[in-house]
């Protein structure tokens, strides 16, 4: 080994850090070299030296430091998530009334629960509801619906066909009572005479409490006359007609209202018949229990009955 | 060099899982060794103090990925170094100046805590022992970062080269090279105090 080699190693040979051959070359070569033998005693001096520095000790307190951040950090550990555990409960809440929102079906169900006096206006909010959603989902496609409007294209026909279903149940619910309505006032069908729920009769047919209207069928030559003769017999029996002769003409028949206990002598002097006549009669028997439950209530002021109302139609005898 | 604990395998189980009880004995066995690295690296006590309690907060957030090849104590060396790297990166960059402060090192407290403890000098000689620590640091101050690290894990702290290789994360020729290259470089600064 010659003294570079030795001096390059010293450093590793003070360490004891060197191979056992090499420990041994180097220890020779110190051992007859005076100049490597000077650099090491220099190099080992040098480590002496920075090996007798004092070891500083940790300051006061540094433990119970490190211990507060930890636990500072633990807890604004768990706050995070707290917060983060938070705000997911809100988002999902969210989430859920949007979906809710999204998917609950249409309002028109809840809309057919009201008394069936208000059917006229349930059918015309049907039918908008009705008219309306078709453009709304027509409007979505030209639009380009986005993720919600793929949803609501889904999902509106079958809000549609619900409120599409919806409506013809009512109108036979409304039928239905229509039907129970005439029963009560006839049982059979009447050649002349016929109890059957008019357009305008519909809407209290849907009131219970509204007092029924007759319809009478006139049979006379020709209209102008038969007109006449209504006018007279009503009038002569202290009724009154309600309509012009000119609107009467017009739909051929003709309002009046007679006084309730003048019906069978209008229906004397109109020639009904006897058929009519019992058909009538039973009718009376019933129309007037509603019609006057109102007054009888009342209490002691006795009012006289209401007159009834009553439709007559004109027809005018086929041939003659 | 950081005395192993015979229980600390245990104690850092009970570390993994969030105790922190269990993770401030091992601050108090490690502490005094992390912060006189740490100080020496620096050379401010205070942000020595700063420094050495960013380690333990770190090793503790860090300790589920430790593994069992080195010692605990290596370990917090390797993370007590890239403290002092990020530390003097940080110095750098607020253009202060980067060189070791001697004027921290020669506080009263810090002369306190350099006192050896046991002797009690005269004060000629305890002159004399305070001008030449006082030339050592200031000569180790002046080595590169590289190359005090080297010195100061060997000769301060007491690390054999693998364990200095593992902390530093290089071979352990290099750290031979560095090392020798430390030495003579100190001996050159230090050639007034070997005559």
């Amino acid at each position: 080994m010659n003294c570079e080699q030795a001096k390059s190693l010293l450093s590793e040979y003070i360490d004891g850090e060197l191979p056992a051959a090499e420990d041994t070359a180097v220890k020779k070569h110190l051992a007859r070299c005076e100049a490597c033998r000077a650099e090491f005693e220099a190099l080992e001096r040098t480590v002496a030296l920075v090996r007798s520095l004092p070891r500083a000790e940790a300051p006061e307190g540094l433990e119970r430091d490190i211990k507060v951040a930890l636990d500072r950090r633990a807890a604004r550990r768990r706050s995070a998530i707290f917060r983060w555990a938070k705000v997911g409960t809100w988002l999902a809440a969210a989430a859920t009334l949007v979906v809710v929102i999204k998917y609950s079906p249409p309002e028109a169900p809840r809309e057919a629960q009201p008394p069936l006096g208000g059917r006229e206006t349930l059918l015309r909010a049907k039918g908008s509801d009705a008219a309306k959603k078709p453009e709304t989902l027509r409007a979505g496609e030209d639009s380009k619906l986005g993720v919600a409007g793929a949803v609501a294209e889904k999902e509106r026909p079958r809000a549609l066909r619900k409120v599409g279903a919806s409506a013809p149940r009512t109108e036979k619910h409304a039928a239905g009572l229509m039907r129970r309505n005439a029963a009560k006032a006839a049982s059979g069908e009447p050649p002349s005479l016929k109890a059957r729920g008019a357009p305008e009769t519909e809407k209290s047919a849907a009131e219970p409490a509204a007092p029924a209207r007759l319809e009478l069928i006139y049979e006379c030559d020709d209209a102008k006359s038969g007109l006449a003769d209504v006018r007279q017999a009503v009038n002569a029996l202290h009724g009154k007609t309600l309509e012009t002769n000119k609107r009467a003409l017009l739909q051929n028949h003709i309002l009046a209202a007679v006084p309730r206990d003048k019906l069978d002598q209008l229906i004397a002097t109109l020639k009904l018949s006897k058929k009519v006549q019992k058909e009538l009669q039973e009718r009376e028997r019933q129309v007037p229990q509603t019609a006057q439950s109102a007054p009888d209530n009342a209490g002691a002021q006795k009012a006289p009955p209401p007159p009834v109302q009553v439709k007559i139609i004109l027809r005018v005898r086929a041939g003659e | 060099m950081v005395k192993p604990l015979p229980s600390e395998p245990e104690l850092l189980r009970r570390c993994a899982k969030g105790d922190t009880a269990a993770f401030g004995t091992l601050v108090s066995h490690h502490q005094g060794a992390v912060f006189n690295l740490v100080l020496r690296m620096l050379g401010d006590r205070e942000t020595a103090r700063d420094a050495t309690q960013e380690v333990f907060i770190k090793a503790f957030r860090k300790i589920r990925s430790f593994e069992r090849r080195a010692s605990f104590g290596t370990w917090l060396y390797s993370i007590a170094v890239n403290q002092c790297i990020s530390e003097r990166r940080r110095r750098t960059t607020r253009s202060r100046k980067s060189e070791v402060q001697m004027s921290a090192l020669d506080s009263e407290q810090d002369n306190a805590a350099y006192d050896p403890p046991g002797d009690s000098p005269a004060p000629d000689d305890r002159l004399g022992a305070d001008e030449t620590r006082r030339q050592i640091e200031h000569a180790l101050t002046e080595l590169g970062h590289d190359c005090r690290t080297v010195v100061l894990l060997r000769d301060v702290e007491g690390l054999d080269y693998n364990s200095i290789a593992e902390v530093l994360g290089c071979s352990k020729g290099t750290v031979k090279s560095r090392l020798h290259r430390a030495r003579l470089e100190l001996r050159h600064k230090l050639r007034g105090l070997l005559k």
